[in-house]
């Protein structure tokens, strides 16, 4: 889906912005950091449940397997990542990465479902 | 399941194309209906029934 891109991207170089040039918020910039940082996604979410919506019950269905597998992943990679940070010493995982990690493994998976059915 | 809706798509003269156009699917869901690689819901496969003026078990049969 076209958007997805830029909305990952919007969303990265927000946080990336707001985090080199702004330290220590008060309550009320925190709260507008969050809601303008965020917004990307929420409406990145909100134009790709219409998108699903448009589909055809083969496409749908596969758009949402692809949706749970990277889900579960981005999850699975989060917790073991968590685990390895603590007994291995591993660098710290900012849970902002999940997102990017899981639009690439929907990315890759709806690649794969997709071309079973061609 | 099992179908025969490529005969009946080819004797319409129809591309997948064309019968998804006219059931509202996409050409990749009707080439899977083809294949046998995906069944039908219910709904669609009332659509294709009446489409092609069959009962439903005359389309889409079990393959046992």
């Amino acid at each position: 889906m076209r958007h997805t891109t830029g909305a990952v991207l919007a969303f990265a170089a927000l946080h990336l912005a707001a985090s080199t040039f702004v330290e220590a918020p008060s309550i009320v910039m925190g709260i507008l950091l969050t809601v303008l940082i965020s917004a990307p996604l929420i409406w990145w979410a909100y134009e790709y449940q219409l998108y699903v919506k448009a589909l055809d019950e083969l496409q749908s269905l596969l758009s949402l397997q692809a949706i749970a597998i990277s889900a579960g992943v981005a999850l699975m990679i989060g917790a073991v990542w968590n685990v390895a940070e603590k007994y291995l010493g591993v660098p710290h995982l900012n849970a902002a990465m999940l997102l990017p990690i899981a639009v690439l493994v929907h990315a890759t998976v709806l690649s794969y479902l997709a071309r079973r059915y061609q | 399941m099992k179908n025969n809706l490529r005969e009946l798509r080819a004797a319409c003269g129809w591309s997948q194309q064309v019968l998804g156009e006219r059931l509202e699917v996409s050409r990749q869901t009707i080439n899977a209906l083809e294949t046998g690689k995906y069944d039908p819901s219910i709904r669609l496969a009332f659509k294709i029934a009446r489409m092609f003026d069959r009962p439903v078990e005359e389309i889409f049969f079990d393959e046992s």
